[in-house]
This record gives structure tokens, C-alpha cells and sequence, in this order.
């Protein structure tokens, strides 16, 4: 088993109401799993939301396979500007 | 030069750079918080950002743009935090030897910027709530 840490931003963190977040994984999962896992938590409020991932402050997709103790930032559509 | 930075502060006004002198066009454009957001009146946008990350996009960015557009310089400010109606979120300054160059890489900056950098804003109301602004690209 692996231990990831998420960060949860925006509307993220509104449907899951929690900032951050620990999450068990089996070794080798991906960051596709661990969406499925995510979206599981509140299937209504999170669908249909583009999610996408930043491990370690870089995006990456749905094929990164996780390692233990990634941080893992779950990042909505941005709206800065 | 790229030079980008977030900042909490109000955002200063620039003044027109006489130093360019091989650049006949400066462009600068500020993004300012309105005073209606989807249709309901706000006192203010508060901005959140991932600290770190969004720093190190915004300058990728700014990289990115002067591979692309035939430019010399950009300077960019974003601010975070509690912005009342009326103050800047943010300030793009770009030179370049000729105006359609800035123009096009002033239009392209923006909408990537809206689009990877990880900002979010949240309206806030005269009562003091706050509403995360709507996904404008969620299939619901």
C-alpha cells in the first residue's frame, strides 16, 4: 500500500469539504484511480467537474503511476485573471 | 526578460518605459475586479492560489510567450487575496518591436493564463458570503 496526501482546491474542496486529504492506494495505482477513488467520495457534486492532476507541483495525466507520499493537488477549472 | 510575481498588495501602476527604445509598441492591459459577478452585485473577488505552483506556471507562461511571439519583454503581476471592486487582479505589460506581435501575445497570455495557472476566484457578497465562481467548462 501506498499513503498520498491531496490538496483540494476551489470546487474541489467545497464538494468534498476538506482541504486536504490522505488517501491509501494500492501500489502502482495511477492518477486515474485515484480520481475514481476521488469521485466515489461525492459522485453528485463532482460530476460532470473536470478534475485535473499536479503531482509534486508539475500536471501530469491520468497514466502517472503514484508513488508513496506524492503530494497531490486536485485542481478544478482555474479562473485567475 | 520575463519577469512575473504574485503578490497580496495593491498592484502599482506601471509607467510608460522610455528605456525601449527598439520597441515601438508597449502594451498594457489590466484585468480590474467588476462590480456585478453573474448577475448579483460584490464588494469584492477574493483570489486563492497553490502557492509554489502557480508561481512557477505563471513564469513557464511568460517563458513560453516569448518562444512563441516575436516579443521582447513581459511583465506580469497577479495579485491574490481580497480585491475590491474598482483595484486590479492583475497587470500584463508587453514590448515588442511592432503593435500586431503585442497584441497577439497580450490575447494568448490571457487565455492560458485562465486556463493553467492555478488561480480561483470566489465573489464576495455585501453580506460577507462568498460564492466560488461557476465552472464554465463542467458538463452539468
Amino acid at each position: 500500500m501506498i499513503t498520498i496526501h491531496t490538496r483540494n482546491f476551489s470546487l474541489v474542496k467545497d464538494a468534498l469539504d476538506r482541504k486536504t486529504m490522505d488517501i491509501e492506494l494500492d501500489d502502482d495505482e495511477t492518477v486515474g484511480h485515484l480520481l475514481e477513488k476521488v469521485r466515489s467520495m461525492n459522485e453528485q457534486k463532482l460530476k460532470g467537474l473536470p478534475i485535473r492532476v499536479a503531482v509534486n507541483q508539475s500536471y501530469v495525466d491520468e497514466s502517472y503511476r503514484l508513488h508513496n507520499e506524492d503530494m497531490v493537488a486536485l485542481i478544478p477549472p482555474v479562473s485567475g485573471g | 526578460m520575463v519577469i512575473t510575481r504574485i503578490i497580496k498588495n495593491k498592484i502599482p501602476a506601471l509607467p510608460s518605459d522610455e528605456t525601449h527604445t527598439n520597441d515601438g509598441a508597449e502594451l498594457q492591459f489590466y484585468g480590474r475586479v467588476r462590480e456585478m459577478e453573474n448577475g448579483q452585485p460584490i464588494v469584492a473577488l477574493d483570489y486563492e492560489h497553490y502557492e509554489g505552483m502557480a508561481e512557477k506556471e505563471l513564469q513557464k507562461l511568460g517563458e513560453e510567450l516569448l518562444e512563441k511571439f516575436s516579443i521582447n519583454e513581459l511583465d506580469c503581476i497577479h495579485r491574490i487575496g481580497k480585491i475590491p471592486v474598482g483595484e486590479a487582479a492583475l497587470r500584463v505589460t508587453i514590448w515588442s518591436k511592432h503593435r500586431t506581435e503585442a497584441l497577439d501575445a497580450m490575447a494568448w497570455f490571457i487565455s492560458q493564463l485562465k486556463k493553467e495557472v492555478p488561480i480561483w476566484k470566489n465573489a464576495v457578497l455585501k453580506d460577507g458570503s462568498r460564492i466560488t465562481s461557476k465552472c464554465t467548462v463542467c458538463d452539468v
